[in-house]
Order: C-alpha cells, then sequence, then structure tokens
C-alpha cells in the first residue's frame, strides 16, 4: 500500500488541488479518469522508460493501462517516485480544459511542474 | 556462476549516482555495458571439448555450447595430444573443419563468451563471478556513461557522460591487458603504442 496505487487515489488528490471537493463536482469522474489516461500517454511519450514493461519485446506485448471511471479500484501500475507527476499533468491539463480562462496560469504551472519532475536536468 | 551481491552492490552505486532512475533501466544497461566489457576485452573463455570421427571432410561443422553465455569468438583447438588443429566459425558456436581428423578423437575449443538472454529471474546478466568481482568499477563507469547519455532524463549528462565513458574505456583495456597476460605480473609490459594499431583500418 503506497501513496497514489488506485484511479481513485488519483482522482481523490486531483480534486484536492482542483479545490474541487464538494458534490456536486466540478468536474465529473470520467473527465478526471479520461485526463488521468492522457496523462498517461503523455509521459509514455517523454519518459519510455517508465513503461519499461509496457514495451514491445520478445516475450510480450502489452497495451498502455487504460481507466474508465468505473475501474475506481484498479491498480495504477506506475513507479511511486513519479506519480506526483501525473497528479499534475491531470490536475493541470484539467485546468486548461475549463472554459472560463480564469485558471489558465495554474493549469500552466501544473504542467510545467509535470515537466520539470520527469525532465529537470539535475546532474 | 552469477555474483548477486556484487550486482546488487552495482545497483545500489548507481541508484545514488544517478537520481530518478528506475531499476529496470538499470538492469538495461547493465546488460549492455557488461555485454560491452566483455566483448571488447575477451576475458571469459571457456574450452569446451567436443568428438571429432575419422572420415569428417573439410567444410563440415559441428556445434559447440557454453556453459553459459554467447560465444563471440573462436581463439583456438586442439586435438588430445595438444596439438593445434585449424577450424574457423562463421557463426556463433558452429564451428567449421578446415584441419580434418586423422582417428575418432576429442578436441579442444577455446571460445570467448559474453553475456546473453535469458538473464536470471531477477533481471541480471549472467557473468562469472570473479569477473564481477574484480572489474566491476569499470562497469559500474560503463552503466553510468549509457545512463547519463540517455536523452531528455532528469539525470541527463553529457559531461557525465563522457567522463565515465573514458574511465570506463580505460578499465576496458586494463582488462583486456591482464586478460591477455593470464594476470601475471609484468608478464608483458611493454605494448605497442597507439599509432602502431592497424587492426581497426581494415587489416583483417
Amino acid at each position: 500500500m503506497a501513496e497514489l496505487d488506485t484511479v481513485q487515489d488519483y482522482v481523490t488528490k486531483s480534486r484536492t488541488m482542483l479545490q474541487d471537493l464538494v458534490s456536486p463536482y466540478r468536474f465529473s469522474d470520467d473527465e478526471l479518469v479520461g485526463n488521468l489516461n492522457a496523462a498517461i500517454l503523455d509521459t509514455r511519450r517523454i519518459r519510455p522508460d517508465l513503461f519499461y514493461q509496457y514495451m514491445t519485446t520478445p516475450y510480450s506485448k502489452t497495451a498502455l493501462p487504460f481507466y474508465v471511471s468505473s475501474d475506481m479500484t484498479a491498480m495504477v501500475d506506475f513507479e511511486p517516485m513519479y506519480r506526483m507527476a501525473l497528479v499534475y499533468h491531470l490536475v493541470g491539463y484539467t485546468q486548461l480544459q475549463n472554459n472560463e480562462n480564469v485558471d489558465d496560469q495554474r493549469g500552466m504551472a501544473f504542467m510545467q511542474r509535470w515537466t520539470q519532475i520527469l525532465q529537470t536536468v539535475t546532474a | 556462476m552469477i555474483a548477486k551481491a556484487d550486482l546488487k552492490r552495482m545497483m545500489d552505486n548507481i541508484r545514488v549516482r544517478v537520481p530518478g532512475v528506475l531499476d529496470s533501466m538499470i538492469q538495461l544497461e547493465m546488460f549492455n555495458a557488461i555485454d560491452a566489457f566483455l566483448t571488447s576485452s575477451i576475458l571469459w573463455t571457456e574450452k569446451i571439448d567436443f568428438p571429432v570421427f575419422y572420415g569428417t571432410k573439410v567444410g563440415e561443422q559441428t556445434i559447440v555450447e557454453p556453459e553459459a553465455g554467447r560465444i563471440f569468438q573462436l581463439q583456438w583447438v586442439h586435438n588430445s595430444n595438444l596439438i593445434p588443429q585449424r577450424m574457423t566459425m562463421p557463426e556463433e558456436g558452429l564451428l567449421e573443419f578446415v584441419d580434418i581428423p586423422s582417428q575418432d578423437d576429442t578436441w579442444t575449443a577455446q571460445v570467448a563468451i559474453t553475456c546473453d538472454d535469458p538473464t536470471t529471474r531477477e533481471g541480471y546478466p549472467v557473468v562469472p563471478a570473479w569477473i564481477v568481482n574484480k572489474y566491476y568499477q569499470g562497469m559500474i563507469d560503463g552503466i553510468l556513461a549509457r545512463l547519463y547519455s540517455q536523452p531528455a532524463k532528469p539525470y541527463t549528462s553529457d559531461k557525465l557522460a563522457i567522463f565515465h565513458a573514458q574511465a570506463a574505456a580505460s578499465a576496458r583495456g586494463r582488462a583486456k591487458g591482464e586478460a591477455a597476460q593470464q594476470n601475471l605480473y609484468r608478464g608483458q609490459p611493454w605494448r605497442y603504442p597507439q599509432n602502431f594499431a592497424t587492426r581497426f583500418r581494415g587489416q583483417r
């Protein structure tokens, strides 16, 4: 058991950062879980090594994980030290989808944090 | 055969030096670095006995299989009286007769070996323990160089990649020299300078 194990963990964490904790929610489960899938696809693009277990090898070919809102208890099999990056992408992407245009800057900040976690050169 | 404790020590060294790297990536590059180390240093050899039969013709072939790993070079062959016999190896592990046996006999081939799939259940390449014990620092340099040279990672670093690549190349050269001298101190202290090297210029 660790932080951010299941799809529900990601949705709950995101709702905290989106300040969307009171039902009825501003962002639906469908929307957030869909954005989690988008975060996984985008992360696969820039950090293929994080999805090593899903790469095609002579021994296996496994599709990238894909979730729907009924999969809330499903495990998100992802390296623990990079799980917050998925949350930042999920939250940032969700904020940028908001058509009121008031949270764009906040959304961009979250997307930037996602990139920083995954790619900032430390050495 | 394999030295798990030493490979785990290598993993720990690399985890500390490469922040954010995944264990699976270390193991991926560990295989590459150890393969490069073994093929260029020709450290790991094995003598394999195989039967030969009177009546075999020039150009006929036989197969030899190492205990572990993959054969990449045939070094020499001798018969049961220790007399050298000429053979070639058109493919890895496939020996072709140039000299033919004058009687039924057992010949011995010495081959150079490198690591191969499958790895161990934990994902480590299968390598003799003594090689890892003796040269693990050079292998660490090789793994670090490859990890630092990966593009767009938190640990990407051109400078460190070059630094460790040079250290790894130096370790491979030292290992090759020691293997050629069978670890004999001052066995052949003088070597031709690099500008005498011709084998990379198309010489066969």
